[in-house]
């Protein structure tokens, strides 16, 4: 058993409103994961439950093995989950370099003392912070943008920071929801790209999307959520040709699956 | 790193704040520039919290007294120098933070910020009842002088002199900490907290620092109030206290370092130039606050970052359409 | 009987501080944000109704009135000049805008008013009335009689009228309300209005239960009004009057126990023992951390 990631029965409802019900995910260490569902199926509530922000209603989740299911988002992303938020969250009144600075928190330790006496520890973190900020920066293209600040980025480019904010804690599970929103078509074969060679040097991905282009291009294995339970699971070409799955979309009449 | 012209500038304000005292011969303009310089580590130390966490503490007032009676009674009944007093007031106040912490900063930001309003009151109010330890409303008289090798400090000018570095040491350190990971994950706090908790910041334990860094000069400030007025009574630390503090921070710009300064500088000399004006001093503060809110939302001194943060459209008929999806699930 | 009495008038002052909350529950529902301004709102209600007495020799009744209206005028001008222009740009705008007017209000006040305690004549012809052993005056059984009509009266118009209908749905949601046809400015400006104007005649009603308005009689008692929003849960209106009736009783205990000068000590250290214990209150739901 290789999975990096596993949830039993997790569910999490809302007053008497089921947002994800009895989910059993298994996420295989090295796989791209993909994760789709019509909109409002819970996937979002999935992965606020798998990274900590909100407390599962029943269920467990495991990390390489290891319970994580009531942990606090920052001691989760301590262990190596990391995420961006679909309605992007950056710091924005931070600059980029400060927003990738941030990522590099728990791989620092300046205490007060340290930063009252600059000592060399002080010296060491900020060189930690900055160097490998700007290293990271540069791999996602945001090199020039160092200074500029964050709320200043156009759209897309926000989402390739949020990124790379999320790849400064060196996580060992990315989670990635719905990166390519609101990014034009060579943006997004960029991303493609960008994500498959995250993966291929050992990063483990779970990827929310309704571009499905971008999915069945990406990912080893597809979960379909669909009322907060999964439908069907498989390999992209099984999806495409799971007639639940179709349906679930067709009944939102929200997209076309022909033209997957 | 500082270029040269701003080290040129440090260093003349620096031998022009060190000359002020032999320039200015009129004991009650000295007056000013000390209260001028505790209501700068006043408003500085709120504005760590407000300006840097994003939390909003109203009742700094509370905290401030604190440290003044702490130096207070441990000066006039057990003798201790003001030296020592100085950084144990400040403990004292934030030993007291922590329990406002601990109570409320898990909770949403308004928990805390009624939390610290009730606080103030709740404080001077024991002041005011616990008379066997702090004489009730006859106020504590007869703080001694502070003494630096045998020596009584006792003009203004020496009292201008230990303000002067009070303030240059705060300051100095503030800028070092938000220059640090401690200050880049306050301000991650500020701009986003659950953003700052996926990067792995320990968000409560962060605002728990904030807060105890915060109010520990709060403190500072009130065992320096005690000695150089050498009479503090509860009426020195009303609500009203707390909010001139506030405004010093509003209106000065929250968020940098200097806003509160000048914050500070300006609410201070501003009732001291209209002296008839001395009753409508909160009068001038309240409208002051709102006047910087529909004029300079991020202050005097805000930079125009936080104006860009703070513009809103003036009238706003319609809702802003929601992005497609933007909650999957709402509680 | 001793303590019978104490609960007694702990339910009397309880019954004010529920009025308290439930007009501040209203306002955080219906703006939202919590407001710093409603001390004062509570005061000048509490002065309108003072001046209505002294100077118009008016009854109970009309000082009542006058509380509600003068801080139903208030709560309008603030909605107008702290919530509306801000209500799209960053929350912490809107706080700062209603502290800014609470200082100026009190300051104001102070100026206007004068900083004594103003006595507040007897208006009632107060007496006791024979209960059993505990001793009840007219003016406890009055205050308890208008707070529990004011409470009818008010839970027929959330659920029997359109406007209170409305209001409780911008308050569960302003989009989906606005969707269904309610003119949401106009019930966020009547919301804030009421809310206001029930913190004006809880002002009256102080004013009358201790003899006395004070300019900044304020703090304390919006203090009172969070405690006891958050003692019954924020979110419930119902709760809101249970958190007063109780904070009412509590504090009375603990001033029996201590002395009247911890009154508003033992208050506050009952929302800091809440905070602590049971965060989302009586009556509230639990996801209130942020």
């Amino acid at each position: 058993m290789t999975a990096i990631l596993q949830t039993a029965n997790l569910s999490k409802s809302f007053g008497g409103l089921h947002a994800v019900e009895a989910v059993n995910l298994e996420v295989e260490r090295g796989h791209i994961h993909g994760i789709i569902g019509p909109n409002g199926a819970g996937k979002t509530t999935l992965f606020n439950l798998l990274t900590g922000t909100y407390t599962p209603s029943r269920g467990e989740i495991y990390f390489n093995g290891l319970s994580i299911t009531r942990l606090s988002p920052e001691r989760i992303a301590r262990l190596g989950i990391a995420r961006t938020f679909q309605n992007i969250k950056l710091f924005k009144y931070m600059s980029v370099l400060d927003n990738v600075k941030i990522g590099f928190h728990t791989q620092t330790e300046t205490s007060f003392w340290d930063a009252f006496f600059h000592t060399s520890r002080f010296h060491r973190d900020e060189r930690i912070a900055a160097q490998k900020g700007f290293e990271i920066l540069t791999r996602v293209g945001l090199a020039k943008h160092a200074d500029d600040l964050a709320s200043n980025l156009p759209y897309g480019t926000q989402r390739k920071l949020e990124i790379a904010r999320a790849l400064a804690t060196q996580p060992q599970l990315l989670l990635l929801d719905e990166p390519a929103a609101g990014m034009n078509p060579a943006e997004t074969a960029e991303l493609i790209d960008f994500i498959r060679k995250l993966n291929q040097e050992g990063l483990t991905i779970i990827i929310i999307e309704h571009d499905m282009k971008l999915i069945m291009n990406l990912c080893h294995r597809i979960t379909v959520i669909h009322h907060g339970e999964k439908i069907f699971e498989g390999t992209p070409v099984e999806v495409q040709n799971h007639p639940g799955v179709i349906e679930a979309y067709l009944g939102k009449g929200r997209l076309n699956p022909s033209a997957v | 790193m500082a270029s040269f012209k701003q080290k040129l500038v440090y260093f003349l304000s620096a031998i022009a704040l060190l000359m002020f005292p032999w320039f200015i011969q009129n004991d009650y303009w000295l007056r000013v520039a000390i209260m001028i310089g505790l209501y700068i580590i006043l408003a500085s130390s709120l504005n760590l919290i407000n300006g840097y966490t994003g939390q909003f503490n109203i009742g700094h007032a509370g905290f401030y007294c604190i440290g003044a009676y702490t130096a207070a009674i441990l000066a006039t009944r057990y003798h201790f120098s003001f030296w020592l007093l100085l950084p144990l007031s400040g403990i004292v106040a934030a030993l007291f933070s922590i329990l406002i912490g601990l109570a409320t900063l898990r909770l949403k930001g308004i928990y805390f910020s009624m939390t610290t309003l009730g606080f103030s009151e709740i404080i001077r109010l024991t002041v005011l009842n616990w008379a066997s330890l702090t004489r009730g409303p006859m106020g504590i008289p007869g703080i001694p002088l502070p003494e630096l090798f045998g020596f009584h400090l006792a003009s203004n000018r020496h009292f201008y002199y230990i303000v002067l570095a009070l303030t240059g040491i705060m300051l100095f350190l503030s800028k070092r900490v938000i220059s640090s990971r401690i200050g880049r994950a306050w301000i991650a706090i500020r701009e986003d907290e659950d953003a700052a908790r996926a990067m792995g910041v320990e968000t409560f334990r962060y605002k728990l620092y904030n807060l105890i860094f915060g109010t520990f000069w709060a403190g500072v400030a009130g065992c320096f109030y005690a000695f150089f007025t050498s009479f503090i009574s509860a009426d020195s630390f009303t609500l009203d206290e707390g909010f001139s503090i506030l405004a010093m921070v509003l209106v000065g710009g929250q968020g940098n370092l200097i806003g509160p300064v000048i914050g500070a500088a300006s609410l201070t000399i501003l009732p001291e130039i209209f002296r008839n004006m001395a009753q409508l001093r909160l009068v001038i503060f309240g409208a002051a606050i709102l006047i910087m809110i529909y004029l300079r939302p991020q202050g005097l001194a805000g930079s125009s970052i936080l104006s860009q943060k703070y513009h809103y459209p003036k009238i706003q008929r319609h809702s802003p359409p929601k992005h497609q999806g933007q909650q999957e699930v709402s509680p | 009987m001793f303590w019978l009495q104490q609960i007694f008038n702990g339910i009397t002052q309880g019954s004010i501080y529920a009025l308290m909350a439930i007009g501040y529950s209203i306002i955080l529902g219906i703006i939202g944000l919590v407001t710093f301004v409603h001390g004062e709102v509570i005061m000048i209600g509490a002065f309108a109704g003072f001046f209505m007495v002294t100077f118009l020799k008016a009854n109970f009744f009309l000082a009542v009135l006058a509380g509600f209206a003068a801080s139903w005028l208030l709560g309008i001008i603030i909605e107008r000049v702290c919530y509306r222009p801000f209500r799209s740009g960053p929350r912490e705008i809107a706080l700062i805008a209603t502290i800014g007017l609470s200082i100026l209000l009190r300051s104001l006040s102070q100026v206007t008013f004068g900083t004594e305690q103003k006595l507040m004549p007897d208006l009632l012809n107060s007496h006791f009335i024979p209960l059993g052993q505990i001793r009840i005056t007219n003016i406890q059984l009055l205050i308890i009689f208008t707070v529990f009509i004011l409470a009818l009266l008010l839970h027929q118009f959330f659920y029997k009228t359109k406007t209170g209908i409305a209001l409780r749905a911008v308050s569960m949601n302003k989009q989906a309300a606005a969707l269904l046809g309610v003119h949401v400015n106009r019930t966020i400006l009547l919301g804030n209005a009421l809310g206001c104007a029930l913190g004006g005649v809880s002002g009256v009603l102080l004013g009358i239960y201790y003899n006395s308005v004070h300019p900044v009689m304020g703090a304390s008692v919006a203090m009172k009004a969070f405690t006891a929003t958050v003692f019954g849960g924020i979110g419930s209106i119902p709760g809101a009057a249970l958190g007063g009736i109780l904070l009412g009783i509590f504090e009375n205990l603990g001033v029996a126990i201590f002395s009247s000068g911890y009154r508003d000590i033992i208050s506050f250290s009952i929302l800091i023992l809440i905070l602590l214990i049971r965060p989302q209150g009586i009556l509230g739901r639990k996801e209130l951390e942020r």
